[in-house]
């Protein structure tokens, strides 16, 4: 099943590279993120406020130590972030840049940026499967989504920006928000990047995306896009940096170079791009570290229509039919009512939703809906995802 | 009404204020779980605006190419003297018209061709034209802007250098059938729909005779001729219908694009992709969204100078330039004229 609300679009594909999976994964629409939600509310209620502190070594810790004994050494230990200049800061407050000063500040600032996170972003293979992931400690924990590495206790092979490598194993994964966690087992100090508090990530916001989409390819550094956040949710941050196959992982960034999600799955259109909220890492990270595997990844059957849509007094209003899709297919077009499904109405896009849930692949489904006020009627045939 | 409220108690304006409040914490509620505004995204038409001071020079000597009235791709005047460079393999086209910013409208003839680079020269009747006003022959850093010029003062695009330059890996094209050798040659058997050879009109039971000039006595020399083609290639196919030679032209397609890989499915969400978009020497790649006819036109920097020419919408997260020194060495090579268009390469 696939529709979903305007605010939030709901992902078709993951965007990690499997050459064994002949079949296109699904996160499915509206009832993943509520299973999504619930779960990640539940954890809050059970666990997440109470285990915060971490187990990892706690990095500022290290910074502290470390300045006692020299000053240099404060450099190599802290995490990798870029002072945003008055200009820069000044450019990105702005709703949009209003004239070259502000693009020349943001260039300036993008351009110093995208060179201090590239190290710390990481190609991600796990047996056949292959993603990104981004170096969060010194000592080598890595966050990636938890349908790259699949389960705990697997072995991983980390590749750098540069093409050198490093061996690890994958540790907890948290699989309804899509959440994972590896650690590099090779000895050596990491380049890192700090975590941001993702709930204070604001919509329009500015933000880089780096991984290695398509897979590793071998001489090309991972793949740098400038973007804005286009909603915020608790369990999903989507933007507009267009992710693709292989960067499942990778880290979608601040600013100031601090991870605020893990890229997980994207939509027909290009501005669909998802990513796991930093705060999932965080709330949850002894119980990643810990290796636990929890929450339930949502299923990749059931059938897809193609809308999306807002609630309307008389059922929905769709806002956006993404071409080659059964509803593009029936010729429904943004702007259309719809006011009832299979001759019955509904109360919201939700019930909408959920009646089209129960339906497979290939069934048809009568849609009543209002244009100009003529009512028509459109006959559906749903599509699968496989 | 009016008189109304002016006359409402100390009450009522209570009322109204509280009202107003609680509209402000709606308005605050709403904010926290906004959508961003297609009109701020990146590539938005609020963000493109800023941009409009960039595109004011080079728009003079950027170029759209037709075919009818079909825009077919953009180009770039590179000599006053009618000298116009672009992607080749979108230029296959009949009647091919070259519009200048200034309105004038002129047929184009196609000089030379780098079939490595995909770059074709062309030629108007035309002279004094504003020409391209390069930037520097060093690649531009990794997260800077580039915009891509069209011929409004909005770009057609922007985004930023996302790679570095590196050669872009080849690929070889099919036609996009499937054969069963009989005595005379390789007959086709099947035609997947919306490969090259279904829109050439080749079909179930013709005998392909010759590809591109070379004799196809059975399956294994057409596959073998056929792959040192790529994707884009037009070829001169002669095929025995009915025991009548006839001629087909077609175009090679992508391996899978009959039966969507998932990497190709996920690439094509978003929009179409140019036909040629891998195997060259040398390329950078930005994140702008571009179509495949906005592909052939200058990618200037914040100063609005050339710092590559567009070469392919080459998937979801890319699209791939090449670079001025590169652009700078090949047009000598160009206008000779010795690497002029042929079907067989």
């Amino acid at each position: 099943m696939w529709c979903c609300f305007n605010r939030f679009p709901n992902p078709v594909s993951d965007v990690c590279s499997s050459p064994t999976s002949s079949t296109l994964s699904v996160w499915c629409g509206v009832r993943v993120h509520k299973i999504a939600e619930t779960s990640v509310n539940d954890e809050k209620v059970a666990s997440m406020q109470f285990r915060r502190k971490s187990r990892l070594p706690d990095v500022s810790a290290i910074t502290c130590s470390v300045s006692v004994v020299a000053l240099l050494m404060i450099s190599v230990a802290s995490a990798e972030t870029v002072e945003v200049s008055p200009e820069a800061e000044r450019a990105f407050s702005k709703s949009t840049p209003a004239d070259l000063d502000d693009l020349r500040a943001i260039e300036n600032h993008v351009q110093q940026l995208a060179k201090a996170v590239l190290p710390s972003t990481v190609n991600v293979r796990v047996g056949a499967a292959q993603g990104s992931g981004v170096i969060v400690s010194r000592d080598g924990y890595v966050m990636t989504a938890a349908h790259v590495i699949g389960k705990p206790g697997r072995s991983v092979v980390f590749t750098f920006h540069d093409g050198k490598t490093a061996r690890g194993t994958t540790l907890g994964v948290f699989k309804s928000v899509d959440a994972g966690l590896a650690k590099i087992t090779t000895k050596g100090k990491w380049p890192m990047l700090e975590k941001a508090d993702s709930s204070r990530v604001r919509v329009g916001d500015w933000c880089l995306a780096t991984g290695h989409p398509g897979g590793y390819k071998s001489g090309r550094p991972p793949v740098v896009r400038l973007g804005r956040i286009v909603t915020r949710r608790d369990t999903v941050i989507q933007s507009d940096c267009a992710l693709v196959g292989g960067d499942s992982g990778g880290p979608l960034l601040d600013m100031q170079g601090r991870v605020i999600g893990i890229h997980s799955r994207i939509g027909p259109s290009i501005a669909w791009n998802f990513h796991v909220p930093s705060n999932a890492f965080v709330d949850n990270w002894d119980r990643l570290a810990e290796s636990e595997e929890w929450g339930r990844r949502p299923g990749s059957k059931g059938a897809i229509i193609g809308i999306s849509g807002d609630d309307h007094p008389r059922g929905l209003e769709v806002t956006e039919v993404p071409e080659g899709y059964p509803a593009h297919r029936a010729n429904i077009k943004p702007g259309d009512i719809i006011v009832e499904l299979n001759d019955k109405s509904f109360e919201d896009f939700d019930e909408f939703a959920d009646r089209i849930r129960e339906k497979a692949p290939g069934d048809k489904v009568k849609i009543e809906l209002l244009r100009s006020n003529t009512r028509l009627t459109k006959y559906v045939t749903l599509a699968s995802r496989g | 009404m009016v008189s109304r409220l002016k006359a409402s108690t100390s009450a009522a304006k209570w009322l109204r204020f509280s009202f107003l409040v609680a509209f402000c914490l709606c308005l605050l509620v709403a904010s926290v779980d906004a959508q961003l505004p297609k009109d701020r995204y990146t590539n938005g038409g609020a963000v493109l605006r800023a941009f409009s001071g960039v595109t004011k020079s080079p728009n003079r000597f950027t170029v759209r190419l037709f075919s009818g009235r079909e825009v077919v791709a953009l180009g770039m005047v590179v000599e006053s003297d009618g000298y116009i460079l672009s992607k080749a393999s979108e230029l296959n086209r009949p009647n091919l018209r070259c519009r200048l910013n200034d309105g004038r409208s002129y047929s184009a003839q196609i000089v030379g061709v780098h079939r490595d680079f995909d770059l074709a020269l062309l030629k108007i009747e035309a002279t004094h034209l504003p020409t391209a006003n390069w930037g520097d022959a060093k690649d531009p850093d990794v997260g800077r802007w580039v915009i891509t010029v069209d011929q409004d003062s909005t770009p057609a695009g922007v985004g930023v250098v996302s790679v570095g330059s590196r050669a872009i890996k080849q690929q070889s094209g099919v036609l996009g059938i499937s054969i069963s050798e009989v005595s005379d040659g390789p007959r086709v058997k099947e035609v997947f729909p919306n490969s090259g050879a279904d829109k050439a009109g080749l079909k179930v039971g013709d005998i392909i005779t010759h590809v591109a000039g070379t004799l196809t006595r059975n399956g294994s020399a057409l596959s073998r001729t056929i792959k040192r083609f790529r994707p884009g290639d037009t070829l001169e196919l002669k095929v025995l219908r009915d025991d009548k030679d006839v001629e087909i032209k077609a175009t090679l397609g992508h391996p899978f694009t009959s039966f969507l890989s998932r990497g190709m499915l996920q690439n094509r969400m978003g929009g179409e992709l140019s036909i040629r978009r891998a195997g060259f020497p040398k390329a950078y790649q930005h994140s702008t969204f571009l179509k495949p006819n906005q592909c052939g036109g200058p990618l200037v920097n914040l100063d609005g100078k050339v710092v590559g020419i567009n070469i392919a919408r080459s998937g979801r997260t890319e699209t791939l330039a090449i670079p001025v020194d590169e652009i700078k060495r090949i047009i000598p090579e160009l206008k000779t004229g010795k690497l002029a268009l042929k079907s067989d390469g």
